[in-house]
């Protein structure tokens, strides 16, 4: 179906930890992940695992690994993290992904996300967590062709994707029931 | 098809190679590429577009832009809309477009017959005319929504979409005039980024319909080389046939585009942010109030010049221009040097602008200063105007025209600027208002803040985009403004209405709304002052143009008749939306089912593949109210799945609850402070049940948290509340216990939860090859543990929601549709069946399974549902106990929950049903009413004042049709001592 140049497809599960704590915390996550989690919501970083930590508020994390690497990490950091006030939990299956790219990226994402997405303001490797079509979404800005990914909670995963379809459709009728 | 007689020969913005075909009231016309259809009409000697609102006065088309106030048409064909502004809408081959409010045609309108009735139809005649007899306002209504309204709804879905874009700029401007442009420029070249929005289909503003010169060139040359200059920046962004609507705090401004960049839309609606902000809007040229100033052939001044030189177009062969400024002496040149014969100027003013006096003259053209038009002569179309000397009445002069032109003045489009909260001002020298002092980032410049003069348009509009860029962090060396036209100021007289020669006619001040002066001189004897009570009253300025033309003058008259000054009256509120905006616009792409973002679980597909009839139950979340087989009936359906639980087994999707990970060592003392209950004894691989209260006692929420560890458990909350528990604990760990460590993390989408109930639940269970004993005594009631079902690890508790066993199973969701038809798969011999949510609520009836929602109203607090039991005496400290230690709350008249039973055992009480006494005083009311099947009568639950000590009485349920009789009963129907549950 013709539309704005994009693609829009659900990604495989990946693995995902919420972390909490405090500085001691972060600096044993850092050790342990050989990352350094950010300070600062609404940012991340990368490890060269390809493992990514959003900062989604001060002292609380998501970290976004490899399916299947959770269930060591998080019982790594529960063990190294024992004396320490903490909180690891296993949330894989909370989120869902969504990747949003093509040319015409912008055009759809900016119909359902009020955030400033122009890449002078938001450039490749950027991330909120901000509003989109009525839901909460982690925008992840992955690079320059431009690819977005989305993290959802897994139960708006089907609303999001067709709300992603009729935002780029030039039908909207075919796809409202 | 007829020629085009009114077209000139030459000139003006369209193309004349690219003819189009079009239709209007049904008869076949031609135009240009390049029109809109209000040029192409004139092109055309259409002279009559509409009919007015109230009286059918025939009217036609008075200006060139948004604030037209008579061309009103409606589209048909592929583009059917209601109200489309003749003068903004470009003309496309095949438009087919009507007149509105006329019947049965615009040339012959029965509802003519209103205008030689005008004296029994003053302002506020409804008020007057429909309060008697006072009960027949139902039959009056009936008649005047026949008449009220001007086109048709659509009947039909748009072809085309609409869509809504979030946009965010540093620096934004609105209007793409000379002003606009030049700001546009100067930003854009910073390196900010910047957004020029403009409602016409081409930049320039009033240069598109002006014979001024920029740099000793025509105007429209300067024009082109800024657009290109502005397009060819990669951070600016240029709109076209954008008008900006709503200017909002922070400065929020809505846009509305219309036929924007993709062939699919129809209309998208901007949502932008600024950093700051340029009106550079312009100004709507003003009528003049006389007698009959509303005939076709009434036009703007300002208006006619942009019809000839933008289109082409002349609105008329032999014109006078009546004036009280300086400005309309150029525009009666520009007219006459394309054709058009000015027979004279009528200036109310006794000494004009000598050189512009002069100027003209040596044109031919007649100027009578010191006087003013006391008539309009021709009902379809001006055919002749009566002049008089302003201070003498008595002498006549009757000139010939078809075209009568007039200029008012010019009123500032401030309609922005008092959108963002600003305070405009009265200037008595330009005799309107001006903008205020700016209370968020914004500025106006050029004509929109009362410079009218090209030169300081074009240096006003460089200074302010400079200036804005530039707090934006982008300071570039401003360039010098173009030198231009030197044009005289416009000096306007300020006249609000010339005065009527017969006792009979009618000066309009609202064309739209067909607002007379003489309705506001009548609401002025009537007692109304406030310009905002006048407006309502008469309806002036309530119409689709919002008074555009007309409320200066209507606040003008008013300070004449009250002898104040305009200032001192001041302006209606100015609201959004600037100009009329689509439902289509508002409602954008994500209608239908996208409405709400409606919420699954990994089973949802699996239920509508199988015959669930899904609604939505809370949080957002869609699920089966039962799942009905082939010919069922909801009924049926229901109490087939209702028997099954009772007596086999049922399964159950119980995803939606919500769920909170709770961890930290002060995990304890937490769930000790926010329910009811003590959670010191709790083991580890225990459940219990917990009531939440809010501070003031009323219940919050109830559910059951499990001990998954040492510091951890796991809370599940009612499918509704979630979101609100979880900001109801948040709170509570961050503003009032900070000490504590603990740590929520909301996880209700990470695990899905399954529910396998009924008697034969541990066969089924079993038959899933469940990994641990599930004997009674090796796995009671309330506990929990790890294992796999159907080699799938998950965690499975012994609680239930329908009072039967009950084993409740935890899985990640990404295997919970794995785990479910595993499931029916081990149940098959079982008969297993799924059940629906109404199933499960009738159900927990059944039980006097409390519900917060239901019988915990918001009122009710935890002794008025029965559950005095879980506040154990002695316990610390927990949000709400105070509440629960007052008298008044317990016992005594507060309502309680009891059972009913109806003497008709047919009839189920409606959810809500009032239970009165004898005295008809409501004592209670219906919580939820069911037909059980297990029990083959009805049954409900009630909130009854008193009501425990009721217990066996006769209470009265009050429905509209008659009156039912019910025995008050112990609420739970089915294995009150709960043995089911604990096998």
């Amino acid at each position: 179906m013709a539309g704005y140049d994009v693609s829009i497809k659900a990604l495989e599960n990946c693995g995902f930890l919420d972390l909490r704590g405090g500085e001691d915390v972060r600096q044993i996550c850092n050790k342990h992940l050989n990352i350094a989690l950010p300070t600062r919501a609404n940012k991340l970083e990368k490890a060269s695992s390809g493992a990514i930590a959003f900062c989604i508020s001060p002292n609380h994390w998501l970290l976004q690994v490899a399916d299947g690497e959770q269930l060591n990490i998080l019982q790594s950091l529960e063990y190294l993290s024992a004396s320490v006030s903490h909180s690891f939990v296993d949330v894989s299956d909370l989120y869902a992904r969504i990747q949003l790219s093509g040319p015409e990226s912008r055009e759809v994402l900016a119909q359902g996300v009020s955030i400033d997405i122009h890449p002078r303001v938001f450039p490749s490797g950027s991330t909120a967590r901000t509003g989109m079509a009525k839901t909460t979404a982690q925008i992840h800005y992955v690079n320059e062709s431009p690819t977005y990914d989305i993290l959802v909670f897994s139960s708006f995963r089907q609303h999001i994707l067709d709300w992603l379809s009729l935002a780029a459709a030039n039908d909207s009728n075919s796809l409202l029931t | 098809m007829n020629k085009q007689a009114f077209r000139t020969n030459s000139g003006g913005r369209i193309d004349r190679d690219q003819p189009l075909t079009f239709t209007f009231n049904g008869k076949r016309l031609r135009g240009y590429a390049g029109d809109t259809l209000s040029s192409a009409l004139i092109a055309n000697g259409i002279s009559i577009i509409g009919r007015s609102f109230k009286y059918h006065r025939p009217r036609g088309i008075m200006s060139a832009g948004t604030e037209e106030t008579n061309a009103f048409v409606q589209l048909f064909g592929n583009k059917e809309e209601p109200n489309v502004l003749a003068t903004t809408l470009p003309l496309y081959e095949g438009l087919e477009a009507r007149s509105v409010n006329a019947w049965p045609s615009v040339n012959f309108d029965l509802g003519g017959m209103t205008n030689f009735l005008h004296r029994f139809f003053p302002a506020g005649f409804y008020y007057k005319t429909f309060m008697w007899p006072h009960d027949r306002w139902d039959w009056y209504s009936w008649f005047i929504r026949k008449v009220a309204g001007w086109g048709a709804a659509p009947r039909k879905p748009a072809r085309n979409r609409y869509e809504h874009r979030f946009h965010h700029c540093d620096v934004m401007i609105i209007g793409a005039g000379p002003a606009g442009l030049s700001a546009a420029l100067a930003a854009g070249q910073s390196g900010a980024r910047v957004l020029l929005v403009d409602n016409q289909s081409e930049a320039g503003g009033y240069l598109l319909g002006s014979s001024a010169k920029i740099n000793s060139y025509p105007a429209l040359s300067w024009v082109s080389e800024v657009v290109a200059k502005i397009d060819a920046l990669p951070d600016v962004v240029r709109l076209k046939e954008t008008s900006a609507i709503g200017y909002y705090d922070q400065n929020f401004i809505t846009a509305l585009q219309r036929r924007p960049d993709k062939i699919w839309l129809k209309e998208r609606l901007w949502k932008i942010r600024a950093h700051q902000v340029i009106l550079a809007t312009g100004a709507i040229e003003r009528p003049i109030t006389f007698a009959n100033n509303d005939r076709p052939g009434v036009m703007l001044t300002s208006a006619a010049s942009h019809y000839c030189l933008r289109y082409g177009a002349r609105p008329g062969r032999d014109a006078v221009v009546f004036t009280n400024n300086n400005g309309s002496y150029q525009h009666a040149i520009d007219l006459k040097d394309n054709g058009i014969n000015i027979a004279a100027i009528i200036d109310t003013r006794p000494d004009p602008d000598a050189t512009l006096v002069k100027e003209v003259t040596s044109k031919g053209i007649e100027v009578l200063i010191a006087s003013q038009i006391s008539k309009v002569i021709g009902t379809r179309r001006v055919s002749a105007v009566e002049v008089c000397a302003l201070n003498d009445t008595s002498g006549q002069r009757r000139i010939i025209c078809d075209l009568l032109l007039v200029s008012g003045g010019w009123n500032p489009t401030i309609h922005l600027h008092s959108q963002s909260g600003a305070k405009p001002v009265y200037d008595p020298d330009l005799a309107t208002f001006i903008p205020g002092k700016s209370v968020q980032n914004e500025v106006s410049v050029g004509a929109c803040r009362g410079q009218f003069a090209l030169s300081v348009c074009l240096s006003d509009g460089l200074a302010a985009g400079h200036k804005a860029a530039k707090i934006c962090g982008f300071d570039v060396e401003p360039q010098s403004a173009s030198t231009c036209t030197i044009e005289p100021d416009i000096n306007p007289m300020p006249i609000w209405e010339v005065p009527l020669p017969k006792k009979s006619s009618r000066a309009f001040l609202d064309f739209n709304n067909d607002v007379t002066s003489k309705d506001i001189r009548l609401a002025e004897r009537e007692g109304y002052r406030s310009i905002e009570l006048i407006k309502r009253y008469t309806t002036a300025g309530m119409g689709i143009d919002q008074g555009k033309t007309g409320n200066v003058n209507i606040i003008g008259l008013m300070a004449q008749i009250t002898s104040t000054t305009p200032g001192a009256i001041g302006t209606t509120t100015y609201r959004p939306a600037y100009s009329p905006v689509s439902f289509g616009a508002m409602a954008g792409a994500d209608n239908s089912n996208l409405i709400i973002p409606w919420r699954r679980t990994p089973i949802t597909d699996w239920f509508i593949k199988n015959g669930g009839h899904l609604d939505e139950t809370g949080a957002l979340f869609r699920r089966p109210l039962f799942i009905a087989k082939s010919g069922e009936t909801a009924d049926d359906a229901i109490n087939r799945e209702a028997l099954a639980v009772r007596n086999g087994v049922g399964i159950y999707d119980g995803s939606p609850l919500g769920k909170i990970s709770i961890k930290g060592t002060d995990a304890v003392t937490f769930l000790d402070r926010v329910y009811t209950n003590s959670w010191g004894e709790l083991p580890i691989g225990r459940c219990k049940f917990g009531y939440m209260l809010h501070e003031d006692g009323r219940l919050l929420d109830d559910g059951v948290t499990a001990r998954l560890a040492e510091d951890h458990y796991l809370m599940s909350t009612g499918s509704g509340v979630a979101s609100v528990v979880q900001k109801h604990l948040e709170r509570l760990l961050h503003c009032d216990w900070p000490d504590l460590d603990v740590y929520l993390t909301p996880v209700t989408d990470q695990w899905a939860v399954i529910c396998v109930c009924g008697p034969l639940a541990r066969n089924v269970m079993r038959a899933a090859e469940i990994s641990i004993d599930i004997s009674p005594d090796a796995f009671k009631f309330l506990d929990t543990k790890y294992c796999r079902v159907a080699s799938i690890d998950v965690r499975v508790s012994r609680i239930t929601y329908t009072g039967e066993m009950s084993f409740e199973i935890v899985v990640a969701s990404r295997h919970g549709l794995e785990l479910w038809e595993a499931l029916i798969a081990a149940g098959k011999g079982f008969d297993i069946t799924p059940v629906g949510s109404d199933t499960s609520m009738l159900l927990r009836t059944e039980k006097a399974f409390i519900a917060a929602g239901l019988e915990g109203d918001g009122y009710a607090n935890i002794y008025d549902v029965g559950m005095g039991w879980l506040v154990p005496n002695g316990k610390g400290d927990f949000v709400g106990k105070r509440s629960t230690t007052r008298d008044l709350n317990k016992g005594g008249p507060r309502p309680e929950v009891v059972g009913l039973l109806t003497d008709d055992s047919s009839f189920v009480p409606p959810k809500g049903t009032p239970l009165i006494d004898a005295d008809r005083n409501m004592i209670g009311m219906v919580t939820i009413g069911f037909h059980s099947p297990n029990i083959d009568r009805s049954i409900a639950l009630a909130q009854l004042s008193g009501g425990r000590s009721r217990l066996g009485e006769t209470v009265t349920l009050f429905t509209k049709e008659k009156q039912y009789f019910a025995k008050v009963c112990e609420p739970v129907f089915i294995d009150p001592a709960g043995l089911r549950m604990r096998d």
